[in-house]
């Protein structure tokens, strides 16, 4: 649980692991679900849906973002999970398929809080990793 | 039964579905990830990493920009008001105005002709939507 907060103001998800053997707790405060919620039925989908699906199952995770323009204040612990889920949304929250050459990025600072989550280009060559990768992350922490 | 955390979530965000949707622009500054959020409507849409400080929103419908996630939020404008002590008092005495976050983006650091299009275009659409954010613990 973030240390300056409690369950008043984050939900939980059970999300994959770095080491991928086993699940750990993710938080998502209430606040910017509420925000999400004003976006769009889609986005609620997106939210309610395809974040805890790309928790559970990634196609990768990496650690660390590179820039330190776009590093959290916690520092080196930031995560990015990324992958390409069974259904996207759209703005109506219609089920349909996943975006052509995209990928969903699901970014956690280093206290496990999910903090934004969006759709973006996928890599030219490994359609279920995030174009620029390689120079966006530190590392890839799994597989 | 128990419920497992993720059923717990996604009932809970499902039962945000019925609110409001859209209507103008809307701007939030998330302290877990030190950045800030914009949306100038509410279409659908696919993210594109400008660079380090800002990714652009842009309509599935329309390819145009609806929106941006502004990333170090409070430490880029902690960086800009020791170059600039204006700015540091309008930012700690109240909302900052995003346009001017965008037109100092722009020139903090030199840009490619493209990455300065959109830094202007952001700028002015912030504008256009007067939109501000409250940078908390700046």
């Amino acid at each position: 649980m973030p240390g300056f907060a409690d369950s008043k103001h984050y939900l939980t998800i059970k999300a994959q692991s770095p080491n991928g053997d086993s699940t750990w707790d993710v938080y998502i405060s209430y606040e910017r679900l509420g925000f999400i919620a004003r976006q769009s039925k889609g986005a609620v989908m997106e939210a309610a849906h395809i974040v805890p699906e790309i928790l559970a199952r990634p196609s990768a995770i990496f650690e660390g973002l590179r820039r330190d323009e776009d590093e959290d204040k916690y520092g080196n612990g930031a995560m990015c999970y990324c992958g390409i889920p069974t259904v996207a949304y759209d703005k109506n929250g219609s089920p349909t398929q996943p975006w052509h050459d995209e990928v969903f990025m699901v970014f956690l600072n280093a206290e496990c809080v999910a903090y934004n989550w969006y759709w973006h280009q996928c890599d030219c060559d490994l359609n279920n990793y995030p174009d620029g990768h390689v120079e966006r992350f530190r590392r890839k922490i799994w597989p | 039964m128990m419920n497992s955390p993720n059923n717990d979530y996604a009932k809970y965000v499902l039962s945000l579905a019925g609110q409001p949707v859209g209507g103008g622009s809307r701007v939030r500054y998330d302290r877990d990830g030190d950045c800030i959020e914009f949306f100038t409507c509410g279409d659908d849409f696919r993210a594109e990493r400008v660079d380090d400080l800002v990714t652009v929103y842009y309509s599935r419908d329309t390819q145009q920009i609806v929106g941006s996630l502004i990333k170090g939020a409070s430490k880029f404008c902690s960086a800009l008001g020791e170059k600039m002590p204006g700015l540091a008092i309008e930012i700690k005495d109240g909302p900052v105005k995003l346009e001017h976050l965008f037109l100092a983006g722009k020139w903090a650091k030199e840009h490619n002709k493209i990455t300065s299009l959109t830094y202007e275009k952001l700028a002015r659409i912030a504008e256009e939507s007067d939109a501000t954010a409250e940078l908390c613990g700046t």
